[in-house]
């Protein structure tokens, strides 16, 4: 699927900010199904000089400064991207949960060493019991992993209420588990700790999900296309790699999401992020467009 | 001479010979023979006896009090103190610094061991660093558990570099100093038990204990031929100036201290000293394209090299913690820039995770081809099933501690209930890797001073090490503790202890070099302190608004009370007391509604007698003079300090719970108004009128002109009905009723009253008085065309001189006064607007981006 994207984020001050910086997360990556035509960010006001690098995790990002006074920041992405359609495995035909867990553990020193990184607890996807106890009903013995996770997936979709007013950008994990509510973040915060606390390897994923005309959203009932999507990616051995499926739509991924960046959580890879001296009270305006071209 | 030490000093005593398990002995060895590097130091001691060495203890105790040597009291060790600034909390108990006066020496022979031994451990933790913040092949080469890295908080993931750029480019080490905390076993072994990469301490506090025991035993540091420190420090120095990107002729060091909280505080203003660099906290710094600058009055000022004694993930809130407003914003991305240096490099406390140590053997012959010299002491990860099986074996003969640095309580199983210790050990088999376990070892004991006189105390030391150029240099001897508790692991420098000196011996009979105190380089005549950082001219503009903000408030505050206690209020008081109202409302310090109150009622008289309670605006405006005044600490002289410190305990030790006693009020505002006189008159008296000065006094002088201008225009409000008690209340509380009467006996009148309260410029509590001081004061800054600028400060005085002439004729009709009086009032809401105006500007002008710093788009 080929398709057109737009993700504007617009900061607006009470009163003058005199200098700012921002981290952005948001040109997006090359990856064996996703492939980008062109790619471009822009900034109002204009910042002299942004320096792109790619980050531990092999995002791009890109480091800018505003040092002239100002009261709104506007940053703009638009790019062309085509991912490509893809067949999940069947989940029942997947290896056992428990030897992936045997395989990233590996007495000390796993085989896959960087796929072992995302294993361990991060700021914001920290380690619940509750979490951990809700997790298990999905993973009986010897169960094959995909199983298990799509399972979980499901459950999670079933048992909590997709809420915006429910939670903040940081909401810990255990409280994301008393509510039983909040948004596509958190649900990926939840299912990573859950993941994670089995002894598997679970990544967060940032980017978008395709926008559908209006009024056919009702009908798709595809949620967080309004805003930057978010959903998770879990190993699933060395054959079959890494999986992303969307907690928040109930769904294995296929084409209908386009990934911006790959971290343990939220905070590895926020799509904007940033500092300011002055400027008071400030409000965020977040809008995205993804749609199907051609 | 009858000491304790005499029975050990007597070649015939009873050998003692060291049974397994038991401390070896600095001292003494297993025939009971005095260690022949001891034995000059034991001829002084003994010639000194029990009460000459208490006496040079005492006055050891004297010399650290003198010299304000203190660490900070922590409740939780480990922390960096305080991140959010916005409240600042009080600042930590300091506790003095406590020096054994008998040292511990140690011969040339096996410091050489341990010096050869640390330089290689410092090369080999520095290679270490630079794999892992870079292509990590010891993680692919599995040499290394992936798990002891990505689980480990100390591995900041923004310090990577994936461009094949070294990770601290434009030099190659990571690590440019490192501390190691070595133990001497039952065996005579040294081991190291913990390595410190992050920021060590010790150097300073090192060198400090060596000048006060050259004063203590100078003849036996002599005759024991001791290495000197200093040489030390001029290597660190160099290695700095070395370090600058780009080769300047006098590179600008800077000292990155996280502040007064920080446990270690008085070290980094001492080792700044020593080390020729600028103190400064991150809000002194900025970063523009690329470049980190230092922010004074007079400008940016590029920095060159920053050595940090922050911890690195609090060093820049863009890219590492967000809630860290103790760090540099664009830091990161300076760093990578290659535009500035950090020492050491940002990640570096990873190499000091103690689960490390049980690799560091087949590392070091990875890495450095050679085998590890100095070993560690018994480690096992229980991430691998053999090292857990180990563990288990002899657990109860273990220290148990987290394998990523989340918590650094260790846990002594020994000390644990037996009932614990299983269910510790299952926790730990639950997750073995999140664990790492370490051998208990019995210290080494050294003689110092006790209660009774000297014993053997178990003592643990800290060797500093520092890169010079390709290699490492370590300081000949340094610090030893006596751990307060049996337990080596609970000893750490926020927990004190006892601190002792180490002796090393030289090893040639050259002339050993006692360090004095005497400066390097004849210095070059100055008139001015150099350049003022900004953050400190902002603390100090705040200090002086505060203190006078203070006296004003308790003026106020004390006019009322007068006037509530006593039997009786009459009507003029009534009406005096509702002015003093709205005044204090204006000023904060009532709410709208109590000031709108009868002033007999129950709510006005009860809003009064809580107004001086903690948690109002004096009592706040008290909690700020202290803050400031502590953080603005090195900008007084000791005596000014201890004055300040001394005045505003006392402040402390009275202020009234909020009981309701408007006499115990009333004798709380008399003190904080002769609080606030002596701390003016401290500082006429006392400070060089540097730009330091200056922004004192302008705060002082603008916040007594809003003062004025919001009591005169209250009174203004009753003054077409009650012009008496107007002119009496704003006489009253500017301290000018005395002037007045002198001037013009007990007649009342408009023109003469405003006269003396807003134009005259000699009456230090008229408008005039302040605007014209104002005016001096931004003339002689450094940027005097900057807003505001002198002449703005005039122009406000201006429209009083045609308003205040205005009120000088013989009758005033009723409604010409409620006129007039509205127009004054309008002119006076106006200044005051226009000294909020000023003091924006100010703050654009000389403290802009002093400001608290706001990460959004990230959790917090």
């Amino acid at each position: 699927m080929k398709y057109r994207l737009r993700h504007t984020t617009s900061y607006s001050y009470s009163w003058a900010v005199d200098i700012s910086h921002h981290l952005l997360h948001l040109a997006l990556p090359e990856l064996p199904r996703q492939r980008v035509k062109s790619c471009i960010v822009t900034t109002n006001p204009n910042a002299g000089r942004i320096a792109a690098q790619v980050d531990h995790f092999g995002n791009r990002i890109a480091n800018l400064t505003i040092d002239a006074p100002h009261t709104r920041f506007d940053v703009e992405l638009r790019a062309e991207v085509e991912v490509d359609p893809w067949s999940p495995p069947d989940p029942k035909a997947t290896p056992a949960w428990e030897d992936i867990r045997e395989a990233l553990c590996g007495d000390g020193f796993p085989e896959p060493v960087r796929e072992s990184e995302f294993v361990h607890d991060s700021p914001m996807a920290q380690a619940s019991d509750e979490a951990l106890a809700y997790a298990q009903a999905s993973f009986a013995p010897r169960r094959p992993i995909l199983d298990a996770v799509v399972d979980l997936t499901s459950r999670i979709y079933r048992d909590f209420r997709y809420d915006p007013a429910a939670t903040e950008v940081f909401t810990p994990v255990a409280a994301v588990m008393q509510k039983r509510a909040g948004v596509c973040q958190d649900f990926a915060h939840l299912q990573i700790a859950m993941l994670r606390g089995l002894g598997l390897a679970a990544r967060y994923v940032s980017g978008y999900i395709r926008t559908l005309k209006s009024g056919d959203n009702a009908a798709t009932g595809l949620r967080g296309a309004d805003a930057s999507h978010a959903w998770i990616s879990v190993w699933c051995g060395p054959s079959l790699g890494w999986i992303d499926l969307d907690p928040t739509n109930n769904l294995i991924c296929s084409d209908e999401h386009v990934t911006a960046a790959i971290g343990r959580d939220y905070g590895d890879i926020s799509p904007v992020r940033g500092v300011v001296l002055g400027g008071g009270p400030h409000r965020v305006g977040v809008a995205v467009e993804l749609l199907p071209v051609g | 001479m009858n000491s304790p030490l005499q029975a050990k000093l007597s070649p015939t005593a009873t050998p003692v010979s060291p049974a397994p398990g038991e401390a070896y002995d600095e001292m003494v060895t297993g025939q009971g023979v005095i260690r022949p590097h001891w034995q000059p130091l034991l001829a002084t001691l003994s010639e000194l006896g029990a009460v000459g060495l208490a006496e040079r203890a005492e006055r050891g105790r004297q010399y650290l009090e003198d010299e304000g040597v203190t660490y900070n009291l922590y409740e939780l060790p480990g922390s960096p103190g305080p991140s959010g600034a916005a409240i600042a909390p009080p600042l930590p108990e300091q506790r003095p610094w406590r020096l054994d006066p008998v040292p511990v020496l140690l011969s040339a022979e096996e410091w050489a061991s341990i010096e050869v031994g640390l330089i290689q451990r410092a090369r080999l933790l520095d290679t270490l660093l630079r794999d892992l913040y870079g292509p990590m092949d010891l993680l692919t080469q599995h040499r290394l558990p992936p798990a002891l890295v990505y689980g480990h908080r100390d591995f900041l993931r923004a310090a990577r570099r994936t461009d094949g750029q070294p990770p601290n480019q434009s030099s190659g080490r990571m690590l440019q100093h490192y501390a190691a905390e070595l133990v001497r076993g039952p065996d005579g072994i040294w081991r190291v038990i913990a390595d410190r990469t992050q920021a060590p301490a010790g150097a300073g506090y090192a060198l400090q204990n060596r000048r006060v025991m050259s004063r203590l035993l100078g003849q036996a540091l002599r005759q024991c031929r001791v290495r000197p420190l200093n040489a030390y420090f001029e290597y660190w120095q160099a290695d700095l100036a070395a370090r600058a990107p780009q080769q300047t002729d006098n590179p600008r060091v800077v000292l990155l201290t996280p502040g007064p909280y920080n446990e270690a505080y008085f070290e980094h203003i001492y080792l700044a000293r020593e080390l020729g660099a600028t103190l400064v906290e991150g809000a002194d710094l900025t970063m523009r394209d690329g470049r980190i600058f230092i922010k004074t009055l007079a400008g940016l000022e590029p920095v060159d090299v920053i050595l940090r004694r922050l911890d690195g993930e609090w060093c820049d809130p863009l890219e590492l913690r967000a809630d860290s407003t103790l760090g540099v914003v664009g830091l990161m991305q300076a760093l990578r820039d290659g535009q500035v240096n950090i020492s050491n490099a940002i990640g570096s406390g990873l190499a000091g995770a103690p689960a490390l140590q049980a690799f560091l053997p087949k590392l070091s012959e990875h890495l450095l081809g050679d085998e590890l010299s100095l070993p560690s002491i018994a480690t096992w990860w229980c991430g691998q099933a053999y090292a857990l099986k180990e563990v288990e074996a002899r657990f109860d003969d273990l220290v148990v501690r987290s394998a990523h640095g989340l918590n650094d309580r260790p846990v002594v199983v020994a000390s644990l209930p037996e009932a614990e210790r299983a269910s510790f050990l299952a926790q730990i088999k639950a997750r073995p890797g999140d664990y790492v376990a370490q051998e208990r070892i019995t210290p080494s004991v050294s003689p110092g001073l006790g209660e009774k006189g000297l014993e053997p105390q178990p003592i643990l030391l800290r060797v500093q090490v520092v890169a010079d150029g390709e290699d490492y240099v370590v300081m000949p001897g340094g610090l030893a503790r006596v751990p307060s508790s049996n337990d080596p692991f609970a000893a750490t420098l926020q927990r004190g202890g006892i601190n002792k000196d180490v002796w090393v011996v030289a090893k040639d009979q050259g002339p050993t070099v006692i360090r004095g105190t005497a400066t390097r380089q004849r210095l070059a005549l100055r008139r001015s302190s150099g350049t003022l950082q900004s953050r400190v001219a902002d603390d100090l503009y705040w200090l002086g608004r505060s203190v006078e903000r203070l006296d004003g408030g308790a003026r106020l505050l004390r006019a009322v009370l007068s006037r509530v206690v006593g039997e009786f209020s009459s009507a003029r008081d009534l009406v005096e007391m509702a002015v003093l109202a709205r005044a204090m409302a204006r000023c904060g310090l009532l709410d709208q509604k109590a000031a709108a109150a009868p002033p007999d009622s129950a709510l006005f008289v009860g809003s009064i007698t809580r107004a001086c309670a903690p948690s109002q605006l004096l009592g706040q405006t008290i909690d700020g003079i202290e803050r400031l005044a502590a953080v603005s600490r090195h900008r007084f002289s000791a005596d000014m300090w201890r004055m300040l410190n001394h005045l505003l305990g006392e402040l402390r030790i009275s202020q009234p719970a909020a009981t309701g006693d408007a006499d115990a009020m009333l004798e709380f505002c008399d003190q904080m108004i002769r609080a606030t006189a002596a701390i003016a008159g401290m500082l006429a008296e006392h400070m060089t009128r540097g730009s330091g000065w200056r922004f004192i006094d302008f705060g002082r002088r603008l916040e007594r002109a809003i003062f004025i201008a919001r009591s005169v225009s209250a009174a203004t409000t009753v003054l077409s009905q009650n012009s008496e008690s107007a002119f009496r209340v704003a006489l009253e509380v500017s301290d000018s009723t005395l002037t007045y009467r002198r001037r013009y006996r007990a007649a009342l009148q408009a023109a003469a009253v405003f006269d003396l309260l807003l134009l005259d410029g000699s009456n230090p509590h008229a408008l005039a008085f302040q605007l014209q001081t104002m005016a001096q004061h931004l003339d002689a800054l450094p940027n005097p065309d900057a807003p505001p600028r002198g002449a703005d400060c005039l122009a406000l005085a201006k429209p009083f001189a045609d308003l205040v002439a205005l009120f000088d004729r013989d009758e005033i009709s009723r409604d010409d006064m409620a006129q007039l009086s509205a127009r004054l009032r309008g002119s006076l809401d106006a200044t005051c607007d226009a000294l909020m105006d000023v003091s924006d500007q100010l703050s654009r002008s000389y403290f802009s981006h002093v400001q608290v710093a706001r990460a959004f788009g990230f959790g917090s």
